[in-house]
């Protein structure tokens, strides 16, 4: 498969005041054309910050201080702001967590199309767009009368629909998918990861799916990277990651996950996450690790790859 | 009728803690001056004719969307809401009769845990204090050793050294500390009854798991009885020993954790159950989820006639469109409340 998107050694920091937090240091990792790539960490790992560079809509004091992040052969941070306009929307496009914040709430959905559509194509009729619009609309099974519609006048999960229909709606390369389903109920939940699915059979998309729930992300995703306090630890294929998961990071995270009709100890992972401000040195998971060795506290491991897996653990060699 | 309770009339088992007998908490939706005039008024029946019984020591989970009623019947058990009609014992006593000091006791008895342990916690007090608040309004030991109850509960929850967390304030806790912190509030005075409200629905995967484990720890420990309100089944599978699935108002099915997991009787259960995300792993093909609901939940403004869920059912039938199902015991301790199952 070729590769669609490259992120090589990507650092960011946020600016706190005089202090820097470094929330992604030196992240390595690609999306294949055509692949779905799970992103799992816990809040404070770096996936959404990883996800928001890529489409480079950090809040104003985040800052890339080095790393490239070669899209299609360019690199994305050579580009600037204008450029950016350009590929967002119509070549990258981003789902975020909350649908009721990511519409305008004083506008109605079809002013939503209208927006993107002509900031893409100058020349686009009004009828143009809404005949896109209802095609649109039918492909999330969102009923077309709800173009005239407000927000509030949607439920959660029609919102969600919505959000997902604008962003394919100038079928873009890549979709960045940042918690989609995690303010939506089970049922919801499910009906909208089952579109996903045929998004994904019938459109081909790529997509980088960032969530924090195990289960959710396995029902996806073809590949998986795991981030533990800014740095990914441990990349595999979806199915080889479960059974086998090489990392201790992502092996204290299964078996601290209830699952439902699985019998077993729950087993928490000891300790809490570290401050950014000041990670631990060496391997940023020794404190918590249970098979931690001397050189855990001083060296820090790279990401290597062993068997099948891309893993950054000193007990492989 | 001054004192009706459950032990007069023989009705109440040693063992049931909490009794809620037709429970209804209706909501008053602002009317226009018009609406007023003529009589017309609109609800929102949050809980609309519940029977639910906790048992003493036992773990019951109350799961159902945002909406059905769960937090709402949650917070009638603990005298939170103003209740329309029924009646919710405690220990075989009507919670509405308490008074005075009587009332307090039942205040020191049954405690709360919220979801969002940010703004549970006062950000402006220590942790030590907030924890030893309840100790003064009940008078429940000295100046000395309510510092001594504390720093022993501080312990019990993981918060260690107490000597330590007693003088922190809240933002300089973690999200799992500062949930741990709300248990320990919680458990101060020593209470039966603890209703949590999503408990860790706002941590993260390992504050979760350490909190899930802290519970049951505690339950053994101190014979508490829980409440736990949920939308996460993994959280009802891990933590409870029976479960009561709520859809707008109504609990529509009823019983141990296991049996309900495993063979859901009402179609609205089943379709739950069958949208959980499971692992998947290697060798196991993704079988597309056959999502056995039509649309969403709808608005509890406009609750259908007949069986509430008979718009989104997939075995409708005519008697659903007219006839509300009650709940009723169709195996040992399973109860349902659908007409698939009321075929004699």
């Amino acid at each position: 498969m070729k590769t669609l998107l490259e992120i090589k050694d990507l650092k960011v920091i946020y600016e706190m005041g005089d202090k820097a937090v470094e929330a992604v240091s030196g992240a390595n990792l690609n999306v294949r054309k055509g692949e779905v790539l799970g992103l799992v960490g816990e809040s404070g790992s770096g996936k959404t910050t990883l996800g928001l560079s890529v489409i480079r809509l950090l809040p104003y004091n985040a800052k890339i201080i080095s790393g490239e992040i070669v899209f299609e052969g360019e690199d994305l941070l050579k580009y600037d702001e204008k450029d950016m306009k350009k590929i967002r929307g119509r070549r990258i496009a981003m789902i975020f967590q909350d649908p009721f914040s990511s519409l305008n709430p004083v506008s109605r959905i079809k002013d939503h199309f209208i927006e993107l559509f002509r900031s893409h194509y100058k020349n686009i009729s009004y009828e143009e767009i809404i005949k896109r619009s209802r095609e649109l609309l039918k492909l999330v099974e969102v009923p077309s009368d709800k173009l005239d519609s407000y927000p509030h006048q949607l439920s959660g999960g029609q919102r969600q629909r919505i959000a997902i229909a604008l962003a394919i709606a100038l079928e873009p390369d890549l979709i960045i998918a940042d918690e989609p389903t995690s303010s939506l109920d089970v049922l919801v939940e499910a009906q909208v990861m089952e579109l996903f699915r045929e998004l994904k059979r019938s459109r081909d998309i790529s997509m980088i799916f960032i969530t924090h729930n195990m289960a959710l992300v396995s029902e996806i995703a073809d590949r998986i990277a795991v981030m533990y306090a800014g740095k990914i630890v441990e990349i595999a294929d979806a199915e080889e990651i479960f059974i086998n998961p090489m990392h201790p990071y992502t092996q204290a995270l299964m078996a601290s996950v209830p699952e439902v009709g699985v019998y077993k100890k729950l087993r928490a992972i000891p300790g809490e996450p570290p401050s950014l401000m000041n990670p631990p040195r060496g391997c940023r998971f020794h404190p918590r690790c249970s098979y931690v060795m001397d050189i855990c506290r001083s060296i820090e491991p790279t990401l290597k790859k062993v068997g099948d897996h891309y893993v950054a653990c000193h007990l492989y060699k | 009728m001054s004192h009706v309770t459950y032990t007069n009339n023989d009705q109440r088992s040693q063992d049931d803690l909490v009794v809620v007998k037709n429970l209804k908490v209706y909501y008053r939706l602002a009317s226009s001056f018009i609406e007023s005039l003529v009589g017309r008024e609109s609800f929102i029946k949050a809980v609309d004719d519940v029977d639910l019984i906790i048992k003493s020591g036992e773990t019951l989970c109350l799961v159902g969307e945002s909406g059905s009623g769960k937090t709402t019947l949650g917070k009638a058990i603990l005298r939170l809401v103003e209740i329309t009609d029924g009646k919710i014992f405690f220990k075989g006593e009507d919670i509405h009769l308490f008074k005075g000091e009587k009332l307090k006791l039942f205040r020191r008895k049954a405690q709360m845990i919220f979801q969002d342990p940010y703004t549970s916690l006062d950000p402006r007090m220590r942790i030590g204090d907030q924890i030893k608040e309840p100790l003064e309004i009940h008078e429940i030991g000295s100046r000395d050793e309510r510092r001594e109850i504390v720093y022993k509960i501080l312990q019990k929850v993981g918060l260690t050294p107490p000597e330590e967390f007693y003088y922190r304030y809240p933002h300089q806790l973690s999200g799992g500390q500062r949930q741990r912190a709300a248990i320990a509030r919680a458990l101060v005075t020593g209470p039966e009854l603890i209703v949590a409200d999503e408990p860790v629905a706002n941590l993260d995967v390992s504050a979760r798991a350490q909190i899930i484990n802290l519970m049951k720890d505690l339950r053994k420990e101190m014979r508490l009885s829980y409440l736990v309100i949920t939308h996460d089944f993994s959280v009802a599978w891990e933590l409870c020993d029976r479960i009561a699935v709520m859809y707008l108002g109504k609990i529509v099915e009823e019983g141990p954790v296991r049996e309900v997991f495993e063979r859901p009787l009402h179609p609205y259960t089943q379709a739950l159950i069958s949208a959980i995300p499971k692992i998947r792993v290697r060798g196991e093909k993704f079988e597309a989820k056959k999502i056995r609901v039509i649309g969403e939940i709808p608005s509890s403004k406009e609750i259908p006639r007949g069986c509430r869920f008979h718009p989104r059912c997939l075995y409708t039938m005519n008697i659903c469109k007219t006839s509300e199902p009650s709940l009723i015991e169709v195996e040992k301790d399973h109860k349902v409340a659908c007409h698939l199952y009321n075929i004699r």
